[in-house]
């Protein structure tokens, strides 16, 4: 069994990985549910490419941030059975840490008056 | 009813031609994911605008993708391969050890070769580039002087500009700069054109033109290579316009040659250039060939002086260029004709013409010497290759079959054929890798190592340094995929194709490998190998043995043999000459442990030989063209009992030989053959005046080479022909290494002036003169053992293989009653067997090599039988002491245990 990195190690993820993971946080999904979700929530703005996607998915799975569920159809699309991802524990670990470091950022970014301190 | 719009489905056949660019593993994982989704995205696509947008995404996002999923993969390969080899480091060890002892043997003998026999001069063109030749019976390099030289230059044209140059490279003592106080530098004199035509320009000042070269003696001017200035004047840009010293006079440094470029001699760098007009000024020890000519006086003017040799650019080639100049030679030709009384002999030496030899890879001494055995050497060293890779792939194989297990787990999880193949392979690389970094290392050390120990020089210090360069690191490469593909595919595709079931029911045993047909086929091959290898060794020994007992003529022990240069330290008038030779054994005879001393013009086994042509001898008719030829030596008397060579009749030379009484000669056992077809010579004449009278003859003494039957001599007396001296020979009343301090500073007393070059004894010289042969023992040697102890190696761990296999077998015949003998008598045959067959095979290897490995052998037949005996001896020891080990274990199995195993 391999030793667990802690999240910090992780730091800083790529956009896509954070994207993803961001997108597996509320619930299982498969491929193109991810894609959409992330093109919904950026507003159409981060469009994965479904190559790149799998390349993410596969560097994602060997780091233990994501696991595979079994096959199953998806209902609201067209029943052909497909494969779902839901976060590890380290995965939802690692989203989390590397979004408080956004945070830190923008509380930074507020103090100098780069940006308008929140009213 | 709403309407549903039409629905577009992608060309998946053309998506997934796409994916065939990725991995195999990652598109079986992924292939399909990857299809649904892009079908998803096409079908969602609003317009036939965002249709076309999602097939350039996916095209993009494949080609920057799977580049990066390959190099993925790679680096898992490795790190997995790495993982394997570092649990099993008995069998990493072994197997980079014996490829890269194999690769490396290959690279160092490689390595010599492309120093040696192919490199090519530095400068523009150099296929260009060509040597003149005369054409006739006795064909040779084409040697004229300067005013033929001349002659030639005018009939040359663009097609073929020429240069003059002397044909060898002189030593002379360099002095001021940053010379220490007598360094030898190597030194040519060369003709005005010389750079022009070779192509090399200057890295500082200018190159020698042919205003340098009109006066003999007026252009104290001199061109020095770019190593020399580094090295002599810290490359200092002031160095134009110092002064040199060379040989004690002075001359203008005016330019530095371009880097890279030093000399014509691949073993011995030019450091100076200077002009063929200052040949007398730096009284430089050159050869010649006179025609009647006074060797003293300025070579220049003299036209029956012939010293030099053309080099010639053609850049169309050499035959329309050299057409123009041999009707300038024929002209020549003609004109010396005139003098040649014989009608026949005249008609014959008009009969010569003018050829050209290429000459783009210069001058080599060691590639005129090495290059069959060197030829010899790379065919060992491939065999040795061969054995180290059968032995690789045998270890492999074995190793194989012990993971036939693990591969059939691995195929029931899912992986495919080829990722196990690919893994393998990876493995197999890995090991080359490290073993061909290793070579290389060693081929770089060997090679160095080989050329210090081989040539003659002085000891420790090589002639030239072989390089790794691009062509090396290819070769090396080339062997290394060779093995790595070809040994490493056998075991790879073998332990593949398993029968799932049955390796996975087979439990802790291996189904199959070990005793199977291929590794049998290696341990045979390796077998055959070595035999050829142990053969060629020890028709190489026997090849030494009688170069050592083969009758030189002259007494190696006791002898000390000092090499000086009179002519150097100035001495160049006869009273000056007699004058010193008189001091220095009359100082060094009377020095205590020396019992006798003598002066020579030339030391033995040195390299120096002054021959003379054109001579007559009473009595004797010559052919038409032929040289009537004679090495000459000018000693002082008692000169043949310092050295110890025999007289055989008449008197030797001595005291009464003065400058006044009749010229006299000793000759040796070839000249009165050749010239007198053993008819008693004494009282005959010959010389070029046929004044020379014979009073006594010597036996044959090979003065100049071990190996090389002695060539007509003659022994003058110093007196009567005052010359060069280069020797001082010294017979010892005990070890003459003793006396040799003393004898060094007695003549550097004696002689202040005088340089001393080098003090050695005889036996020290003609072990040198071995050089080339110790060279080929030890390195046959060496790949011999090597060849041995891997062929002994494979066999042994072949058939312990196969014992620890059939452990539960020999168990059960055991308890069922079979004596131990028998037992060990079974797995002995096998052993027996597989050496019989490879010696068998290994006898046509040799019968067919013969051919190849008589060129460096010395009075042995390739095929001597008691060589050939001795060398199936000993390999069929070896693979005996081989097969006893597992033999006797296979005979001690406890059938207990062995039941143990089975069930």
């Amino acid at each position: 069994m391999q030793e667990q990195s802690p999240p910090e190690s992780f730091l800083p993820l790529h956009r896509d990985t954070f994207h993803i993971l961001v997108s597996l946080a509320d619930r299982d999904r498969h491929g193109y549910s991810v894609m959409q979700d992330v093109a919904e929530r950026t507003g159409g703005t981060l469009r994965l490419s479904p190559s790149s996607l799998y390349a993410s998915i596969r560097r994602l799975l060997e780091q233990g941030l994501i696991e595979e569920l079994a096959e199953r159809p998806d209902p609201e699309h067209d029943d052909e059975r497909r494969r779902y991802y839901r976060l590890t524990r380290l995965g939802r670990n690692v989203a989390m840490a590397e979004a408080r470091r956004l945070e830190r950022l923008l509380t930074d970014a507020r103090a100098t008056g780069l940006l308008p301190k929140r009213s | 009813m709403p309407v549903q719009p039409p629905v577009h489905q992608p060309n998946l056949r053309v998506f997934r031609a796409l994916l065939a660019l990725y991995p195999g593993d990652f598109r079986a994982e992924y292939g399909r994911e990857i299809a649904l989704v892009f079908t998803d995205r096409y079908r969602n696509a609003a317009n036939r605008m965002e249709r076309t947008a999602v097939w350039v995404e996916v095209i993009f996002g494949v080609l920057t993708e799977a580049p990066r999923e390959h190099c993925h993969m790679f680096i898992r390969d490795i790190r997995y391969a790495v993982r394997m080899l570092r649990n099993n480091p008995v069998f990493a060890t072994t197997v980079v050890l014996a490829l890269a002892l194999g690769i490396g043997a290959n690279t160092a003998v490689f390595s010599i070769l492309n120093t040696v026999a192919w490199r090519t001069l530095p400068v523009e063109e150099p296929q260009q580039l060509y040597r003149l030749r005369q054409q006739s019976r006795n064909s040779g390099a084409l040697l004229v002087s300067w005013p033929e030289f001349e002659g030639l230059r005018q009939g040359s044209s663009e097609s073929g500009k020429i240069a003059a140059m002397s044909r060898a490279l002189a030593l002379v003592h360099a002095g001021a700069g940053r010379f220490a106080q007598s360094e030898m530098v190597g030194l040519q004199l060369v003709s005005g054109e010389f750079f022009g035509v070779l192509g090399v320009s200057a890295e500082l000042g200018r190159l020698l033109t042919p205003e340098d070269n009109r006066i003999a003696g007026q252009h104290r001017v001199a061109v020095i290579s770019h190593g020399c200035w580094q090295r002599r004047f810290g490359s200092s840009p002031d160095v134009i316009g110092q002064e040199i010293a060379l040989n004690g006079q002075r001359f203008t440094i005016i330019g530095v040659a371009s880097r890279g470029f030093s000399g014509l001699w691949l073993e011995t760098p030019t450091e100076v250039w200077l002009p063929i007009a200052m040949q007398h000024e730096i009284r430089a020890p050159l050869p010649y060939s006179s025609d009647g000519a006074n060797a003293t006086k300025p070579w220049m003017p003299q036209e029956r002086i012939r010293w030099l040799h053309v080099i010639m650019r053609a850049p169309a080639g050499a035959k329309a260029a050299t057409a123009g100049l041999d009707r300038v030679f024929q002209q020549q030709l003609a004109q010396r004709a005139e003098s040649i009384g014989n009608a026949e002999e005249r008609r014959f030496f008009l009969e010569r013409r003018l050829a050209a030899d290429p000459f783009g890879s210069g001058l080599s001494a060691v590639r005129q010497t090495f290059l069959s055995p060197l030829y010899a050497l790379m065919a060992l060293a491939a065999l040795v290759l061969l054995i180290a890779c059968a032995n690789t792939a045998n270890l492999l194989l074995a190793r194989a079959s012990g993971r036939q297990r693990e591969m059939a787990m691995r195929m029931s999880l899912g992986a495919g054929r080829g990722t196990l193949v690919r893994q393998l392979l990876t493995e197999n690389l890995l090991l080359v890798s490290t073993a061909s970094v290793t070579a290389v290392l060693i081929g770089y050390w060997t090679a160095n190592a080989l050329v210090r120990m081989a040539t003659p020089s002085a000891p420790g210090v090589a002639p030239f340094t072989v390089h790794v360069d691009g062509a090396v690191l290819a070769f090396t490469a080339g062997l290394a995929i060779f093995a790595a593909l070809f040994f490493g595919m056998i075991p790879a595709f073998k332990v593949t194709r398993v029968e799932l079931i049955e390796a996975l029911k087979a439990g802790a045993r291996n189904i199959s490998g070990g005793g199977g047909r291929t590794p049998r086929l290696l341990v045979v091959l390796q077998v055959a190998i070595s035999l050829v290898l142990v053969v060629a060794t020890g028709l190489l020994v026997r090849s030494l043995q009688n170069v050592l007992s083969v009758q030189l003529g002259f007494a190696r022990e006791h002898v000390l043999s000092v090499t000086i240069d009179s002519r150097m330290a100035g001495y160049t008038e006869p009273a000056q000459l007699h004058g010193l030779v008189d001091r220095l054994l009359e100082r060094v005879a009377s020095m205590p442990g020396v019992r006798s001393a003598a002066v020579a013009s030339c030391g033995i086994m040195t390299g120096c030989r002054n021959a003379e042509d054109g001579l007559k001898v009473e009595g004797y008719e010559s052919r038409p063209g032929e040289q009537v030829l004679v090495v000459n030596h000018v000693v002082t008397p008692g000169y043949f009992e310092a050295v110890g060579m025999r007289l055989l009749a008449g008197r030797g030379l001595d005291d009464r030989d003065r400058q006044s009484s009749p010229l006299v000669a000793v000759v040796n056992e070839s000249f009165v053959r050749r010239y007198f077809g053993g008819a008693q010579p004494i009282g005959k004449r010959f010389g070029s005046k046929l004044n020379q009278q014979i009073v006594g003859v010597v036996e044959n003494a090979r003065l100049l080479n071990v190996k090389e039957d002695p060539e007509p001599m003659a022994f003058f007396p110093l007196k009567q022909r005052p010359s060069q001296v280069r020797s001082i020979d010294i017979r010892a009343a005990g070890d003459p290494r003793h006396i040799a301090s003393a004898i060094r500073q007695a003549i550097a007393e004696t002689a202040p002036d005088l340089p001393i070059e080098s003090v050695a004894t005889l036996s020290e010289r003609v072990s040198n003169n071995l050089g080339l042969e110790r060279l080929l023992i030890s390195l046959s040697a060496v790949f011999g053992v090597l060849a041995l102890g891997l062929a002994g190696l494979g066999l042994f761990g072949l058939l312990s293989y196969a014992v620890a296999r059939r452990t539960a077998d020999f168990g059960i015949r055991i308890a069922l009653g079979a004596p131990q003998r028998v037992v060990l008598w079974g797995v002995f045959r096998e052993s027996l067997l597989l050496s019989l067959t490879g010696v068998a095979i290994g006898l046509l290897m040799v019968l067919a090599g013969s051919g190849l490995i008589r060129a460096v052998l010395f009075e042995v037949n390739p095929l001597d039988a008691p060589t050939i005996a001795m060398a199936i001896g000993v390999l069929l020891v070896v693979a005996g002491l081989a097969g006893l080990l597992p033999s006797w274990r296979a005979s001690r199995v406890d059938p207990l245990v062995a039941i143990r195993l089975e069930s």
